[in-house]
């Protein structure tokens, strides 16, 4: 009866359904329908309210408002006007520039989306003015938008963190070594097809240039300093380093650069408000579903699945690596993970794989799911902010795909990737 | 006429859930001051920050679903005519409706239990944390049943949008 349920659910899911009212209306037909003991309904209120009340999720809506205050208050155009005074004499720049300042914003945002609207409207008309081909303007934007959940902070890393218990700054620091990694290739896939296409090339920027655009771009530049160190070095929780990031982007942003109003402040403060809801609503809704999945033990149905294939951790994270790449061509990320999750973490454990380099190959391989059709989110976005056709964005993010994946398979094989930085703190 | 009401509605929260933020930004900015500098005359301020951080998810995602900015698969909905999308839309919201308000009742007795217990360390009961999610199915209830009403009368076009920049992976 419980798995035809989350028949039930998948169904509703996939003819568009809200993603957390399906996991609510699966679990409530799963009290109603569950006939070997009684199970009041009072309890969905209760695990709904249990599942956002926690201190933890604080740094969700913070981390959001700091990116969206990033966005509006002009740091990021800052950011990118830095990149393109010290690298914007390479051939084909404004690839390159994407990429590093995608990199910075990833330090302070950690969401994806809000990277690629910030990065594409200003740099994919200002490529596709330079002769840059339309889909390979919008694949950079989504491959460069796509560190925004890797490299601290990351917002799929705090959910993946309250649905595992482990620490968020350790997973916070097992992102950076892959965020690395995932960045240095991308710039050389930009390097590989500015020559290969023979792209311009901008006139060196001089000294005092280059000085002039660091010193407009250092209040924005020491952002994710100050948040990555002061949480490394445990000057600031992880949630405290979230106000930290939005109290700065906020008086940079109204006091320094002056591109926000305050006037604009309490639309910001609203949407910013209302985005969080959506994610912290699936948390909320993951709480009487991970009730279903406990009672109906599909956990233990999946992990003997996954143990038929083999016992070996690794051919383990591969089978599962494989699952999650499946799933993230009908599902989202984070419904993704909050869905799959309970179901995945104890088998992670039964086979003793690092909870830590667990969470940040899952979080990798959903996060390469905002790229890859047919609902890679990012596509989407870049397409609509740049206005150019999605087909051309997603045949010249495949380089970018491809390195993606490579990198998610370097983290399986080699866990110190994950697993080194987050042992070193004490 | 009603539609005036909801917008007020709507823009009454929104300075609700704005002003929740501000306080969420300040209490989590309190305690590192609290720790590092100043001793502050406070108890228990996470207990704070979690209260405002549940309003602002159940009243936030209420207004998500005015907005027609909830998460949603859409592919397959997305390539059915437009005469089946807006009648699966109009079931959809007739369950969610029928959701919300299951939760909404069953949320009451959570709110009555919460009214006799307090919060560790603080004076306050229990029920302002519960009673969110009440107000937030209150709220989502107007806001479906309006809904519902104009699709009936052919006022809504479509399943609302949902992958726009509200999403934050």
């Amino acid at each position: 009866m419980l798995i035809l349920l989350f028949v039930v659910f998948m169904v509703a899911l996939l003819i568009g359904f809200d993603v957390g009212f399906s996991m609510i209306l699966a679990a409530l037909l799963g009290i109603l329908f569950k006939q070997d003991s009684i199970v009041d309904i009072t309890m969905m209120p209760l695990s709904m309210i249990a599942g956002v009340d926690t201190y933890s999720l604080v740094q969700i809506p913070l981390f959001i408002l700091a990116g969206e205050l990033m966005n509006r208050g002009g740091l990021t155009q800052r950011l990118i006007d830095w990149a393109m005074s010290l690298i914007g004499q390479w051939k084909g720049s404004l690839g390159h520039v994407s990429i590093v300042t995608n990199f910075i914003m990833a330090g302070v945002s950690g969401s994806a989306v809000a990277d690629a609207v910030a990065t594409g409207k200003p740099l994919i008309p200002a490529m596709r003015k330079e002769g840059y081909g339309d889909g390979f303007a919008g694949a950079v934007i989504a491959a460069g938008a796509l560190l925004g959940p890797i490299i601290p902070p990351s917002i799929p890393m705090v959910v993946y963190a309250q649905l595992s218990s482990q620490s968020v700054v350790k997973l916070f620091m097992a992102g950076v070594v892959p965020g690395i990694l995932l960045a240095l290739g991308f710039l050389v896939i930009c390097s590989i097809v500015a020559n290969v296409r023979n792209y311009p090339s901008r006139p060196r920027a001089t000294t005092g240039e280059k000085v002039i655009a660091t010193r407009r771009a250092g209040w924005a530049l020491m952002m994710p300093l100050i948040i990555l160190f002061g949480i490394r070095f445990g000057w600031v929780t992880d949630t405290e380093a979230a106000a930290v990031a939005a109290l700065y982007a906020l008086g940079v942003s109204l006091f320094i650069y002056k591109g926000l109003k305050f006037s604009e402040l309490p639309k910001v403060l609203g949407q910013t408000a209302r985005s969080s809801a959506v994610i912290l609503f699936l948390l909320a809704a993951a709480g009487p579903f991970s009730w279903l999945v406990a009672e109906s033990q599909i956990n233990l149905h999946v992990a003997e699945i996954v143990k038929q294939f083999s016992t070996n951790p690794i051919v383990v994270l591969i089978v599962i690596n494989l699952f999650l790449l499946l799933i993230g061509c009908i599902i989202e990320p984070l419904p993704a993970m909050i869905i799959f999750l309970p179901a995945l973490i104890p088998l992670g454990q039964q086979l003793g794989i690092d909870p830590i380099q667990f969470g940040a190959v899952i979080v990798l391989n959903l996060m390469i799911g905002l790229m890859h059709p047919p609902i890679g989110l990012l596509l989407f976005v870049v397409s609509s902010v740049g206005k150019i056709s999605i087909t051309p964005v997603m045949w010249q993010s495949l380089p970018f795909l491809a390195w993606a994946l490579t990198v998610l398979v370097l983290t399986i094989v080699f866990p110190q990737i994950t697993t080194w930085l987050p042992n070193q703190l004490h | 006429m009603l539609e005036a009401l909801l917008s007020k509605l709507e823009t009454l929260f929104e300075w609700f859930i704005a002003v929740l933020m501000v306080f969420l930004l300040g209490i989590v900015a309190a305690m590192l001051v609290d720790r590092h500098f100043v001793t502050l005359p406070m108890a228990a301020p996470d207990q704070y920050a979690r209260i405002a951080l549940v309003w602002i998810c159940f009243i936030g995602f209420a207004l998500a679903i005015r907005a027609g900015v909830t998460i949603r698969v859409d592919m397959i909905d997305s390539r059915l005519p437009e005469i089946w999308r807006l009648r699966l839309a109009l079931w959809f919201d007739v369950i969610l409706l029928v959701l919300v308000v299951v939760l909404g009742v069953k949320g009451w007795p959570v709110v009555q239990i919460g009214l006799d217990q307090l919060l560790l360390g603080t004076e306050i009961p229990a029920a302002a944390t519960s009673a969110s999610l009440l107000v937030g199915c209150v709220l989502m209830t107007i806001f479906l049943a309006a809904r519902i009403a104009q699709r009936i009368r052919g006022k809504v076009p479509v399943a609302e949008g949902h992958l726009g920049e509200e999403n934050v992976e």
